[in-house]
This record gives C-alpha cells, sequence and structure tokens, in this order.
C-alpha cells in the first residue's frame, strides 16, 4: 500500500462498468445492506423461533386444558372450555404477533439504521434520486419475508395443533385454516413494511419501535379496556385483528373480508407512502 | 467541474452558507479553506443533492448532482468519516454502493488495495481505526472513478503516514484530469496540496485565489520597529496616516499603513534613532489567520453582507 500515485486510469475510463441507476440495481444494492449484517440473520433466527415456539406452547397449553376439562366431565367428545376447534386454530395463529413486532423492528432498523450511522449520507449519494431506496427497501422486504413469513405462520398452526386431540385439531386442508395462516403472513410482511414507513418518517430506531409496539401489540388487547366505543372500534382497525378475521377465528369476526384487506394494505402503504414525500423533501 | 452560484443555505435563523459562489476546475487541486463552522461540510452537503439550498445553484459536471444518471461516475465525495453501519465489512459497504450503477466487484477490490484496507476488507468496519475508516472513505470517494473528487478534511485522524499518502493521492488524482475540492480547516495542509484556495469564514467567501496570490496580498502588512523614542516616531507615523501599536518592549513598535524604506526616512529626516527596521515575513499561515480573523470579529470594508448574522461579532472593533 501507500503508493503516492492512485493507479487509477484517466478519469471516467476505468473499469467501472457502464450504468445507471436503476430500481432493480437498487434492489440489489439493498439485498447486499441487508444480508451483510449479523443482526437481519439473528432477528429472522429469532423471529422463526418465537412465532413457532410461542404457538407450540400455545397449543401445548391448550391440550393441558383439553385434558383437564376431560377428566371432569367424562363424555365430553366436543372440543373443551367453550372453544370450537376453528377457535383455537385461530388463537395459535394469533399467537405469532410477539414475532410479528420482530419483523417490524428490521423493517424499521432498514431505514433508521442507516439515519443512526450515517450510512444514508453514502447511499443517498449513490441514488440522489432517493425514492428508489426506499421502494427497493419495501420490494426487498416484501419477497425476503413473504416465504419465511408463510413458512413460520404454517409451522406455529400446525405445531400448535399438533399437541390437540384428534377432536379438537385443524389441518391445513380444512375449511379457512389455510386462508387464516397467509392472513397471518400477511401481517407479518405488513408489519415489516409499516416498520420501514415508520422508520422513514421517525428516522429513530427507538421511536419507530414505540410506535409499532402500540400499533401491533397494544392497541389490539389494552385499547377495548378504556371502555370508550370509538376507540375499542378504532383499535380493530389494525393488522393483528385483521389477520385475526380472515380465514379461521375465535368468534365473529371482528372486520369484514374487505375491511380485514383494506387495514391490512393501508397499514403497509399509508406509512409508507408519507416517509417516500418526506425521504423526496426533508434535508437528508 | 463544480460551479456554486450564489449558494445560500439557512437552517432556522442560523445562514450556515450565504451568497457563496466559486468555481472548481478539471486538473487542479482546489483547498476549500475556513475556520471550524465556516460552512464547508454544508456547501458539499448542497453540492450533492443531500441538502437543498435556500437560494442558489449547485452544479456538478454542469447539471444538478440528482439529475446525473450515474452520479458515482460523476462526484466521489468523502463527507463524514466512519459514516458506515459498524456491523457491516469495508468490502459489502462498498460493494452495495457499487450495486448501484453496476460497478463491478472487481472494481471494489481495486479501490480498497488502492487505499490499502485490502487485508481488512472483510472485517467489520465497527473495529476499524478512525483512520481506516478515512481511508474506507477515500475508498468510497473513488468507487466509481469520478471526474470530480470532493473530499470533507480527509487527513483527520489519519498518521503522518497517511497524510503523506494522501497528499500524493490528491496530486495524482488532480494530474489525471479531475476536478478536485478538499476541505481543511488548517492552511498548512492545503499549502502543501492545493493549487487554488477558495477561503469562506461564516459562510461567506473570503477569496477565491491561488496560493501566491493569498501571500502577496496579505504581504506588506505590518513592519516591526525598534527604537529608543519609539513614542516620537509613532506620532510621527500617525501624522502620515500609519498605524503604530506598541509592542512587547516599550522601544518596540508594529507598524501597519507604511513601508518599511518610508518608516526609516521618515525617522531619518526628524533625527530619529533607529536600533531595528523590518517587515514582518507574512507565512501562509499568517495570511489565513488575517483573512479569517477579520471575518470572525468584523466585516471587510469591500463585501459588507446584505444581513448580517443575529449572533455576528463583539462591537467596536476597530478598522
Ligand atoms: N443541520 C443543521 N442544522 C442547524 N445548523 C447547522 C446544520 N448543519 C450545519 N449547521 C451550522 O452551520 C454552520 C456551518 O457548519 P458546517 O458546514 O459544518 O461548517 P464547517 O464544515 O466549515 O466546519 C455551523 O454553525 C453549524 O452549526
Ligand atoms: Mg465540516
Amino acid at each position: 500500500m501507500s503508493t503516492t500515485r492512485p493507479s487509477t486510469s484517466p478519469a471516467g475510463t476505468a473499469g467501472t462498468g457502464s450504468g445507471r441507476v436503476g430500481l432493480a440495481r437498487v434492489v440489489r444494492s439493498e439485498w447486499t445492506k441487508l444480508a451483510s449484517l449479523r443482526s437481519t440473520w439473528m432477528l429472522l433466527l429469532v423471529f422463526v423461533l418465537l412465532g413457532v415456539g410461542v404457538a407450540t406452547l400455545a397449543g401445548w397449553g391448550s391440550a393441558q386444558a383439553i385434558e383437564a376439562t376431560e377428566a371432569g366431565t367424562p363424555p365430553a367428545g366436543g372440543p373443551p372450555g367453550g372453544l370450537g376447534r376453528e377457535a383455537l386454530a385461530a388463537s395459535i395463529l394469533s399467537t405469532t404477533s410477539l414475532a410479528t413486532l420482530l419483523l417490524g423492528v428490521l423493517g424499521a432498523l432498514a431505514v433508521s439504521g442507516e439515519y443512526a450511522t450515517g450510512t444514508m449520507t453514502a447511499t443517498l449519494t449513490a441514488v440522489p434520486r432517493r425514492w428508489p431506496v426506499l421502494v427497493a427497501k419495501a420490494v426487498l422486504l416484501a419477497l425476503v419475508l413473504a416465504p419465511v413469513a408463510l413458512v413460520v405462520s404454517g409451522l406455529a398452526l400446525l405445531a400448535g395443533e399438533s399437541f390437540l386431540p384428534e377432536s379438537a385439531s385443524l389441518g391445513l386442508q380444512d375449511d379457512g385454516v389455510l386462508a387464516a395462516v397467509v392472513a397471518h403472513a400477511a401481517a407479518m410482511v405488513v408489519t415489516a413494511l409499516l416498520g420501514l414507513g415508520l422508520g422513514a418518517l421517525l428516522r429513530s430506531t427507538a421511536g419507530s419501535i414505540t410506535v409499532l409496539v402500540v400499533v401491533v401489540f397494544l392497541a389490539p388487547g389494552l385499547v377495548p379496556l378504556f371502555g370508550v366505543d370509538w376507540l375499542t372500534t378504532a383499535s380493530q382497525y389494525v393488522p393483528a385483528t385483521a389477520a385475526g378475521s380472515l380465514g379461521v377465528t375465535t368468534g365473529e369476526p371482528a372486520l369484514t373480508t374487505t375491511e380485514a384487506v383494506l387495514t391490512l394494505v393501508g397499514w403497509a402503504l399509508v406509512p409508507l407512502l408519507a416517509g417516500l414525500v418526506l425521504l423526496q423533501r426533508r434535508d437528508a | 467541474m463544480i460551479e456554486a452560484r450564489g449558494l445560500t443555505k439557512r437552517y432556522g435563523a442560523k445562514t450556515a452558507v450565504d451568497d457563496l459562489s466559486f468555481t472548481v476546475r478539471p486538473g487542479s487541486v482546489t483547498g476549500f479553506l475556513g475556520p471550524n463552522g465556516a460552512g464547508k461540510s454544508t456547501t458539499m452537503r448542497l453540492l450533492l443533492g443531500l441538502d437543498r439550498p435556500t437560494s442558489g445553484q449547485a452544479l456538478v459536471g454542469g447539471k444538478r448532482y440528482r439529475d446525473h444518471r450515474a452520479p458515482l461516475r460523476e462526484v466521489g465525495a468523502l463527507l463524514e468519516a466512519r459514516a458506515v453501519h459498524p456491523g457491516r465489512s469495508a468490502r459489502a459497504h462498498l460493494l452495495s454502493l457499487a450495486r448501484t450503477e453496476g460497478v463491478p466487484a472487481r472494481r471494489v477490490d481495486e479501490v480498497l488495495d488502492l487505499v490499502g484496507l485490502t487485508a481488512v476488507a472483510r472485517k467489520r468496519v465497527g473495529s476499524f481505526s478512525l483512520g481506516m475508516g478515512q481511508r474506507l472513505g477515500i475508498a468510497t470517494a473513488l468507487l466509481g472513478d469520478p471526474a470530480v473528487v470532493m473530499l470533507d478534511e480527509p487527513v483527520n485522524g489519519l498518521d503522518p503516514d497517511g497524510v503523506l499518502w494522501i497528499r500524493g493521492l490528491l496530486r495524482g488524482l488532480a494530474a489525471e484530469g479531475r476536478a478536485v475540492l478538499v476541505s481543511s480547516h488548517l492552511m498548512s495542509e492545503m499549502a502543501l496540496t492545493a493549487d487554488h484556495l477558495v477561503v469562506v469564514g461564516r459562510g461567506r467567501l473570503l477569496a477565491d485565489t491561488t496560493v501566491e496570490e493569498l501571500v502577496a496580498r496579505t504581504r506588506g502588512g505590518s513592519v516591526v520597529v525598534r527604537s529608543p523614542q519609539a513614542q516620537r516616531l509613532a506620532v510621527m507615523l500617525a501624522g502620515v496616516g500609519a498605524v503604530a501599536r506598541p509592542g512587547d518592549a516599550p522601544d518596540l513598535l508594529e507598524v501597519r499603513g507604511a513601508e518599511a524604506p518610508r518608516i526609516g526616512e521618515l525617522a531619518a529626516r526628524h533625527g530619529l534613532v533607529l536600533h531595528e527596521l523590518h517587515a514582518q515575513q507574512t507565512s501562509l499561515e499568517d495570511a489565513y489567520m488575517t483573512l479569517t480573523r477579520d471575518s470572525r470579529e468584523y466585516l471587510t470594508d469591500g463585501d459588507s453582507p446584505a444581513q448580517p448574522d443575529l449572533d455576528a461579532a463583539p462591537a467596536g472593533a476597530p478598522r
């Protein structure tokens, strides 16, 4: 090293290929970034373990409950504790929301991590039109996470169901089960995109995670406790409740199919579009 | 080629860059000098489209930076040192940028070699020293083999070897026909590398000149006189429009506004004894200090700005 003469050829003629910045190239660039961080793989690993693990515990817990009920009331025959087999399947799937939160964090970090470390300067210098950066991150997250989310959602259901007695269990081939699995996988990808949008809006990891925890986790469970009607109604329009309203459900679905689908699409796209507008307008 | 035309950037009430115009030509190293807070980094951010100017234009290669379709080939920039994710390897960082324009991986290895980071290319950047981070920043700047190279305080954190290396690198880049803009708050560094100087203070242009011109401009500033009759000489000097300030010793004067020969003649005419008479040698460092001190404390007569800064300078400064 330390040659005083740079071994570059005259300006603009070195073998640097020839290429304009295009969306496909930016997606490749974003893939290089995502894949080169250990935190990405750690988060994905924990996501899989947590998603399948918590559902397994839930299934095992339900099986214990069924056993206890049957011991008390011998000729039970049917599902325990007033829960139908569909409701059991739905409640097993709903436990994936903890893991879903991790994908939101992954999405948020994809942007907020760049601001925190200063990488955004290099990124926007390479892609000065800016919007392709965020669009590429969204496309990439959706492409990478969709299959992973489907597998986790499916495995979560199967693992949970495996503990239940035949009379209380459902399989993927049963009515509404596959739809619910897909809906929960969709909620996972939606949450990742929501995190991405929040990261672009807030530029802060802590801020994004706070909003994620409220939307993904607290709103569905906590807000109804306030007893304010319109708040309770509003709190149903979150990804978890939307996913829980599709396919097999724990009771009457909170949202219609159209409402649920729009809710999922809305949470994925609205913050992302707002983030896109701010990315174009703000100083980097 | 870089052209700043009337560039102005305000952050709230703070004017970071104030009606700045200058040109950076290919084939030479232009030093961008100014004390900390003068607006150098902000100007570079404006040139790269990272911040939007409040008014004025920033053109690189004849276009706004963001209108270039292959920007890394046009401009290579080092802004903040170590603005890289600490968990990523140097190679992955460069590769991710290279991908945006289809720059081949071979070029990534080439620039890593050029800056001497080949051995640590796959190590996480978090473990890098400040100097290694700086080298990675320079590798980033050279990645697209750009026609314009823009480096913000590149020698910060480098050891003496590294500083020497940067000097050679900059000269080489200019010799290859590139336009090179390098900022620094140290004149000593720029004197050794730059052909041309753009000096700023408080966001305003103070000088756009060559190194030689700058010295010439400030030379003849003051003359040191030692005389047992210093008091009387000072009065005589005042009579011819020069200003004599008392020096460290009672017989010392620092004279401005009259050259050494005139002072000698004046003393002879009045029969005053001189023990010493010499023009103060102006170093480039002095020239720079004078220039920027003026910008910090009071406004130079020629170019008073349209609107003075709120937090501008102590009142009652001489001149
Ligand atoms: N984002 C910002 N918000 C507010 N003030 C800023 C911002 N960036 C820079 N400044 C101010 O603008 C002035 C110029 O800063 P800078 O361009 O970093 O100077 P230099 O690089 O010459 O040291 C400083 O007073 C700095 O505090
Ligand atoms: Mg600076």
